[in-house]
């Protein structure tokens, strides 16, 4: 029956839509009770902030922000989380991640992503270029850039590991530059 | 591949850990009588007109501290320091774990045990003892646990706990006991230039400079016995150790993007850990062997049933009539003869790992089947014939024995297996006694049954693992050489227990 058919195709459509929201709403991240930020406040490159981080089990969003924002600015003004969070939303860093962020919370791998494509300038293959930076596509490329090992956008770092992460990207960017450079002198060398 | 995407980084780091090192405009010079830690020459700022000159200067330098450089008497040990030559960012360095961080300056002297950290695009670069250059780069901890000069040894001691260092050591005309040591790892240096890292994506990575001379570098993973040696611009880190392997692996093609091959590729029994089941030579070789061996075989079969077939096609043209229905049977009855042929079970001798008893002629080989037997036979074997050597189970123990040793095998089931297969064959030799009221010459089937109860063992102890049987065969051949060939003694040993065959007696196979 006609009728029948499109209550069944309604059901599994209202299912479908259902499933991914309940999802979202059953998922929970790792917490920590304080961030390194809370006994390390600063605005310049600090190296206590960064030996705690090494020991931390996991990097919070604060403490990862913060960082980011340090290796991209050389200074990190804002105050507080929110503030930190203004300056990543202003970068584009908050792309495809679920918001408002709680500072305490695991940084996932996906925002972490963003923000490397971000601070690298990663135009990424097709469905980046069309849908712009997402979480999944941005941490797809940064693995196959070698940069992130095989992971998922869902996961979340150690200290060690988001150190290693920070590495990966500056040493990349160096590598950019690099090329720019030697692009620049090569057309200097034609002319 | 980790290792494969991040080599890139890898020779980046050292391309411009190299390119700072030339744009040094101090440069070292040898140690002074009374202050035997390096010192600078106050060679001025170096206008930076060309890499050349700064090239020339750094081979003048090197030269001078060639001469300078003496062996102290024996016994005698000064302790070096290194200095800083180049800062580049934020790095601080301290003396000790309890003293405080101070900011790190072109010409401060750190003395042995110092800790050194660098932020954020930031790099140091420190000249250690007689001998060694080092960048650490951006966001690394290093310490300095050891550097001294000992007799007509420099000792050095690097301590990379985080990020990366990029490390040049001279030949001095001293002996370079250099090591440096990682979380998971520690090299030993003989005179070279090579870049460490350490992070926590990759554990431990070291990359070779293109001048490195042959096994320049020695490496040890820890929870390893194995070490590797790198020459040249070779790899090693954690995740691909061996360095003849990384490079395979950095040149091996991407994965294929056809999902049954990657499913084939998953379902392909290895070893855990192993670099790249999928396409281990070893497997590949002894699949291609065993085609090729089959391959002969079958063509051999059919060659030998065409010809009999044309043998009895000429005969049948030349018969009379009445007799053709007879011949008619018997090349019936030879071709169900041909086709039980290619049913029968392969020749152990010919399988991969037995080729050893495939080269001895009949007799050897009946020879070895008896030695192997009587050296099952002990005194508390029913059968023991009193004039008989008694047999002291060496091939078994030696066949253990090598299973044990080869670490492929990962052999854990102990002498009892081992035993109980190889009892099936000392009961083999008892009831051919018991058909045989009178004594008899054993030959090649005799050894064929011994080879088929290892072949046997070895299937089941690695169930569907070509290699691992592969190399299980070889353990048993190896065995039988150990126990009987290996040594005057194992001669002597193997010559008495071929000699029982001469003991006529109620036990025992006798001729």
């Amino acid at each position: 029956m006609p009728s029948e058919r499109i209550h069944a195709m309604i059901l599994l459509a209202a299912c479908l839509t259902a499933i991914p929201l309940a999802g979202c709403e059953m998922v929970q991240r790792t917490r920590v009770e304080t961030t390194i930020l809370e006994t390390h406040p600063g605005e310049l490159d600090d190296f206590a902030f960064w030996d705690e981080l090494a020991q931390q089990a996991v990097v919070s969003n604060d403490d990862a922000l913060h960082a980011l924002i340090l290796m991209n600015d050389g200074r990190d003004p804002s105050v507080d989380f929110e503030g930190r969070t203004a300056i990543a939303g202003e970068k584009g860093w908050l792309r495809g991640t679920h918001l408002p962020l709680d500072p305490n919370e695991s940084a996932s791998v996906g925002l972490l992503s963003v923000a490397g494509c971000s601070i690298l300038d990663i135009q990424g293959g097709l469905t980046m270029r069309l849908l712009g930076p997402s979480p999944r596509y941005c941490t797809r490329e940064l693995v196959a850039m070698g940069i992130l090992p095989g992971l998922t956008s869902n996961e979340a770092l150690s200290g060690l590991e988001f150190i290693a992460y920070i590495d990966g990207l500056e040493a990349r960017d160096r590598l950019q530059r690099a090329w720019q450079r030697r692009d620049e002198s090569t057309k200097g060398d034609d002319q | 591949m980790n290792t494969t995407r991040t080599n890139w980084l890898i020779t980046l780091k050292m391309a411009t850990a190299l390119g700072l090192l030339l744009c040094v405009p101090v440069l070292v010079a040898a140690a002074e009588d009374d202050a035997p830690a390096v010192s600078a020459i106050a060679a001025g700022p170096v206008p930076m007109t060309s890499i050349e000159l700064v090239r020339q200067r750094i081979e003048q330098l090197e030269t001078t501290a060639l001469e300078k450089v003496e062996a102290l008497p024996e016994g005698e040990t000064r302790e070096l320091r290194a200095m800083v030559m180049y800062t580049h960012g934020r790095s601080q360095w301290r003396p000790g774990a309890d003293d405080a961080w101070k900011d790190a300056a072109v010409d401060d002297v750190l003395p042995a045990g110092s800790m050194i950290r660098t932020g954020l695009k930031s790099a140091l670069t420190l000249r250690v003892g007689l001998n060694a250059t080092i960048l650490v780069d951006s966001n690394a901890r290093v310490t300095l646990p050891r550097i001294a000069h000992d007799g007509a040894t420099l000792e050095t001691a690097i301590r990379v706990e985080r990020g990366q260092a990029d490390i040049k050591v001279n030949r001095v005309g001293l002996t370079n006991d250099f090591s440096v040591v990682t979380p998971t790892g520690a090299l030993a240096v003989k005179g070279t230039g090579f870049a460490c890292q350490y992070d926590a994506f990759n554990g431990t990575s070291i990359v070779g400079s293109r001048t490195n001379m042959m096994n320049a570098i020695e490496v040890h993973y820890y929870a390893s016995k194995l070490a590797y040696y790198l020459s040249g611009g070779a790899v090693s880190s954690n995740d691909a150790q061996n360095p003849t392997l990384a490079a395979l692996i950095d040149a091996s093609p991407p994965p294929s993007t056809n999902k049954a091959e990657q499913q084939d590729t998953k379902d392909q029994q290895g070893t855990p850990g192993e670099a790249i089941a999928s396409s281990n030579p070893i497997s590949q070789t002894v699949r291609i062997d065993l085609a090729i061996q089959q391959e002969n075989r079958s063509e051999e079969i059919s060659t030998y049933i065409e010809e009999a077939f044309l043998e009895d096609l000429a005969e049948l043209a030349d018969a009379d009539p009445d007799e053709v229905e007879d011949i008619y049977e018997e090349v019936q009855e030879e071709i169900e003869e041909d086709i039980e042929v290619i049913d029968e079970p392969y020749d152990v001798f010919l399988l991969p790992g037995f080729e050893e008893f495939n080269n001895l002629d009949a007799t050897g080989q009946g020879m070895i089947a008896v030695a192997i037997w009587f050296d099952l036979v002990g005194q508390n074997d029913p059968y023991y014939y009193s004039e008989d050597v008694p047999g002291q189970g060496r091939v078994p123990i030696a066949f253990l024995e090598n299973l044990s040793a080869n670490q492929s095998l990962n052999y854990s089931g102990g002498i009892d297996p081992i035993l109980a297969a190889m009892d099936e064959y000392r009961i083999y030799g008892h009831e051919i006694e018991d058909e045989n009221n009178t004594p008899y010459m054993p030959g090649p089937n005799e050894l064929r049954v011994v080879l088929a109860i290892v072949d046997e063992f070895c299937k089941a102890t690695y169930p569907g693992d070509a290699v691992k049987i592969q190399l299980c065969r070889d353990c048993y051949t190896q065995a039988v050489y150990d126990a009987f060939d290996s040594s005057s003694e194992a001669v002597q040993y193997y010559q008495s227990m071929i000699g029982n065959l001469n003991n006529d007696g109620t036990g025992g196979i006798s001729p």
